[in-house]
């Protein structure tokens, strides 16, 4: 079984939703409450192969109980028995895969066959689970039938999975539901031979008080009354037989371990179809053991080799899991300000985001710095804003992401903006940029072609001037020196070792202020090319920001602190 | 025997097994669903009252339900027409008034698309068609499309093949030979009239009787034939003659009769000269009842009143003289009080000619029908439809009269043909149907060999021909 559609009204936190294009894998990312948890309860849902799914007033949208709730999933690679007649076989759909929705079926050959099945709850609070046809018209769909739709969720409580009960994945593992039956049964005839009534006096002395006054009334039973065990109600139901490891129950192992046994009993019950769905996939998991299951469950070599795929649809607010993933297997979720909920593919241009900052797709608004000074300097002004505020950017949703220069900072700009994300860009205003690809985000650069190393030499207080010449001196020693006094057009003498207050008096401050900045943006002379430098920066800017202010350092990154803090 | 039959037909995916009338068809059908080598089979056949014969005899030998599917083949195919209708071209919708002869190409269509293919073959593990000499071209060609995914296996009788009159032929008995493994004489022994309180011989002597059709396509009836036969020369005598021999059936009051003649004309004759206490035999689908039901929907009183009247006139003795008077006042504009005979007839006609509502025609209708003294309904099954259909009417116009008709029509469809002790028909509406008594009303050069085969073989107990000699030559012999 595949899912290939999904569409929810009324249901908890999303009014309406439509995800087409549902991927083999898709790991829903969004920031928090954006309704990727909805978007997994829905398809359990419906989905599930229990019965009694209760709903209360609060799974309907903003409490509003008169707008029923509707979970409608397409599906595909459908069990053969749901191709008879009498089951679903004058029920289905084709499947337009260029529209990702189900259509009146052709009969062409190699036509993708879709069942769409509907889940509706009412006021009144009764699931009603149906398949919807061509007509529109709807016909029972059974818990059984779902059942043979091989879907797992792996959520925090998976242990029932590890037991021989109704629904759980090893007993449809298990041939046959009667051989647990009877092994129940004979281990109840076992207990029941083997309990030693004579260590029960306490309990005899009860059995022959009733046994004395039953005569009085006239009960004379066959045999003496005795303690025993009745079979009926030493109710070693299904579900007593469970996974043990040894004589330990799998249920005492660590979650991560239990998670991945349930994931394995599925996918080989599952066996050609079948679809899985979990909830924080690296919940409980190392990095490894995340990427190895990433793998076997999406039958990529080595791991997952010659074995069958199921579809997983997951969310999961981990790095390592997204650095796993291709981008058409991260889907991006919204929700708008009433309700709507919208999924998007990851375009394959923002591919490059996946792999080197996977991190800001987690985040709800991304500052895309231009290169590693700017993410230094970002990463220091959250330190000095978290102190005056105690908000962190991490508190906020915001992330930073290092754009490497070119063009690159505008187009991941530009995409993430497509993809919802609030997006700031902090760059250079050089000609390189290209600004026009960074549609829908907020531009913050420096004026007059000013890089980030020139705005700041010349509006910083002198104070600050010194300790940034101290560091210079610090990290290019001489060849510093004597290139600064080249550029200040003084002697190269004049330019004391270990003194930068001499560099700056040589020529005054306006023409220090002047050549330090120029001679900064060079890419021989990168003394602030590093996070740890821009850093050092950021907390100058932080610590002298009463000083400069109406400077246009002060207006560029106090427009950046309103989109972080506002 | 049956067992050597069943044998046969499993020996080939597409075979087929000739079977005489009374000779254990159903059983063999029923057998074939039985055994454990046909998995679940998708049986088909014609008629609603065949769905029903076929449906006891499976639960009397206690056959799983789902070993079997079992539908008209109609009813089967618009299903799977109207499934997918982009396929197969079907109407959605049509199934009060369903377009018969385009269901079956539509699921023709979907059975031979990759989808359709697909769910045959998970459905069934075969298909069974009974009375399959009654298939037209279309349904034998879905057939044949059903034969590409799954064994196909048909049961019928190229002796009981009966045209009748409609747009898509019945499928020739060549083209079965050549698409099928035919099995001659699967089934031979009259089994029907060796059952207790039958007539044996009468069994046996139908079995010379098939071979003597087959051979030389007439039939001589010998001096000690084990039936009676009555002299009569049609040609020269009066029809009125023909009463006589159907009187003369001696039957106990249990025991059902048919009379057997060619022309639907010469029943409604037959029957008017009995008095109407012999019915006829009706299809379901006469059209001139859904005429009527369209006719009323826009008509005004004067025109209500006469086609109603005309309606159940042609189907009951008397009563159109009766109330011809009362019709004529109607439509002149004048009023009914100066007639005195059949007074409250007359009068509910008026009251329906000034407020034509179906309850006003209810109420003639049923007044006429419980009256029983002056006339008798011959022809029961569409007037009987009427009533239901008006009795469903809630309105204050006709408008709803032509659904409630259709509703009507398939209501009585499912429940089967009335029956009556006494009855007569035509060859081809007594197919199928069982008595206790016959008596064939013959007229040279009238019946095919075919018709005739079915007319000898309605009766387990008596047979009685009527006819100018003792060798009847069929038509076209």
């Amino acid at each position: 079984m595949r899912l290939r559609r999904l569409q929810i009204e009324n249901f908890r936190g999303v009014k309406a939703l439509d995800w087409r294009h549902i991927a083999e894998t898709a790991a829903l990312v969004g920031p928090g409450d954006s309704g990727k948890s909805t978007i997994l309860d829905a398809i359990e849902r419906v989905l599930s192969p229990k019965w009694n799914v209760s709903f209360d007033d609060t799974d309907f949208w903003d409490l509003h109980t008169e707008a029923p709730i509707v979970i409608r999933a397409t599906i595909t690679n459908l069990p053969s028995s749901f191709y008879r007649d009498s089951k679903f076989g004058l029920l289905l759909h084709g499947f337009d895969t260029t529209n990702g929705e189900a259509v009146r079926a052709s009969g062409d050959e190699g036509e993708e066959h879709a069942l769409v099945v509907e889940l509706r709850v009412d006021a009144s609070l009764e699931p009603v689970w149906t398949v919807v046809d061509g007509d529109g018209e709807r016909h029972t769909f059974m818990a059984r039938d779902r059942e043979a739709l091989g879907m797992l969720r792996v959520g925090g409580y998976v242990d029932h999975h590890l037991a021989w009960s109704k629904g759980s994945v090893l007993m449809r593992l298990t041939d046959s539901g009667d051989a647990v039956g009877a092994v129940l049964a004979e281990a109840t005839r076992q207990a029941r031979s083997e309990l030693k009534t004579d260590g029960l006096e306490k309990l005899t002395a009860a059995a022959q008080k009733v046994e004395a006054l039953g005569k009085n009334l006239g009960v004379a039973p066959k045999n003496a009354l005795v303690p025993h065990l009745d079979v009926l109600s030493l109710s070693v139901a299904a579900g007593a037989l469970s996974l043990h490891d040894g004589k330990v129950p799998t249920r005492r192992a660590g979650l991560g371990t239990r998670r991945l046994l349930a994931v394995a009993i599925q996918r080989e019950a599952a066996a050609q179809s079948g679809l899985t769905i979990v909830d924080e996939f690296e919940h409980g998991l190392e990095p490894h053991r995340i990427r190895r299951l990433l793998r076997v469950l999406r039958g990529r070599a080595p791991e997952g080799e010659g074995l069958a795929k199921v579809q997983l649809i997951l969310t999961t607010h981990s790095p390592t899991v997204l650095h796993e993933l291709e981008s058409t297997e991260v889907a991006v979720t919204r929700r708008a300000a009433d309700g709507t909920v919208t999924v998007q593919s990851l375009p394959a241009a923002v591919d490059y985001i996946l792999k080197r900052t996977p991190h800001a797709l987690l985040a709800r608004k991304v500052i895309v710095a231009e290169g590693a000074t700017e993410v230094g300097l970002c990463h220091a002004l959250d330190e000095a804003w978290t102190d005056e505020t105690g908000a962190s950017f991490g508190y906020r949703g915001v992330a930073v992401v290092d754009g490497v220069g070119g063009t690159q900072p505008a187009e991941i700009s530009g995409h993430l903006a497509s993809l919802g994300y609030e997006v700031a860009l902090l760059i250079d205003s050089d000609a390189k940029a290209k600004v026009s690809k960074a549609v829908g985000a907020q531009v913050f650069a420096w004026p007059h072609g000013l890089c980030t190393e020139q705005c700041l030499a010349n509006d910083l207080p002198a104070a600050a001037i010194t300790q940034m010449a101290t560091v210079a001196d610090e990290r290019g020693g001489r060849s510093v020196r004597e290139a600064l006094a080249d550029q200040l057009g003084a002697s190269r003498a004049s330019l004391k070792e270990g003194d930068p207050r001499s560099w700056i008096t040589a020529k005054g401050m306006d023409a220090f202020r002047k050549a330090f900045g120029d001679l900064a943006k060079k890419k021989n002379q990168a003394w602030f090319k590093t996070r740890d430098q821009g850093a050092f920066l950021g907390r100058l800017i932080a610590e002298h920001w009463s000083a400069i202010a109406n400077t246009p350092t002060h207006k560029v990154i106090g427009k950046l602190r309103d989109f972080t803090h506002g | 025997m049956a067992n050597a039959a069943v044998e046969a037909m499993f020996g080939s995916t597409r075979s087929f097994a000739v079977a005489a009338a009374g000779c254990g068809k159903t059983e063999l059908l029923a057998q074939l669903v039985a055994d454990h080598r046909s998995g679940r089979q998708l049986v088909l056949t014609h008629t609603h009252a065949g769905v029903a014969a076929i449906k006891k005899r499976l639960a009397s030998m206690r056959v799983p339900h789902d070993k079997f599917h079992l539908d008209t083949i109609a009813g089967w195919c618009l299903r799977y027409g109207a499934a997918y209708p982009t396929i197969s071209g079907c109407r959605p919708g049509a199934e009060a008034d369903p377009d018969w002869t385009a269901a079956y190409p539509g699921a023709e269509k979907v059975c031979r698309t990759a989808l359709g293919k697909r769910v045959i073959s998970e459905s069934y593990n075969g298909v069974l068609v009974d009375e399959y000499q009654d298939c037209s071209l279309k349904q034998h060609a879905l057939v044949r499309a059903l034969a590409e995914c799954i064994p196909c296996r048909g049961v019928g009788d190229p002796l009981q093949t009966i045209f009748g009159f409609r747009e898509d032929p019945v499928v020739p008995w060549a083209t079965i030979q050549s698409d099928f493994e035919v099995l001659a004489d699967a089934l031979t022994e009259p089994w029907r009239w060796r059952r207790e309180g039958r007539n044996a011989a009468l069994g046996e002597w139908l079995v010379g009787a098939r071979q003597q059709l087959e051979a030389t396509g007439r039939l001589v009836i010998a001096e000690d034939a084990p039936i009676t036969w009555v002299r009569h020369n049609a040609a020269i005598e009066a029809p009125d003659a023909w009463a006589s021999p159907c009187r003369n059936v001696n039957s106990p009051a249990t025991e059902t009769v048919v009379a057997i003649l060619k022309w639907p004309n010469r029943c409604k004759d037959l029957a008017r000269r009995m008095g109407g206490r012999w019915p006829i035999v009706e299809r379901f689908d006469d059209s001139d009842l859904l005429r009527l039901g369209v006719k009323l929907v826009d008509a005004d009183g004067a025109t209500v009143v006469e086609s109603l009247v005309e309606f159940v006139s042609e189907r009951m003795t008397a009563m159109g003289t009766a109330l011809k008077t009362a019709v004529d006042a109607i439509k002149a504009g004048r009023g009914v009080s100066r007639i005195t005979k059949n007074r409250e007839h007359a009068n509910r006609l008026s009251t329906l000619a000034n407020v034509p509502t179906p309850a006003n025609a209810l109420a003639w209708l049923e007044g006429v029908l419980a009256h029983k003294d002056d006339w008798w309904l011959y022809r029961r099954e569409c007037v009987f439809q009427l009533r239901e259909a008006l009795r469903h009417c809630t309105g204050n116009t006709f408008t709803e009269l032509p659904d409630m008709v259709a509703a009507a029509r398939t209501r009585a469809r499912h429940r089967g043909r009335l029956t009556h002790r006494r009855t007569i028909g035509t060859p081809l509406l007594v197919k199928g149907l069982e008595f206790d008594h016959a008596v064939l009303l013959w007229e040279p050069d009238h019946l095919s060999a075919q018709e005739l085969y079915v007319a000898l073989t309605r009766a387990s107990k008596s047979l009685t021909i009527v006819s100018n000699s003792r060798t009847l030559i069929p038509q076209g012999a």
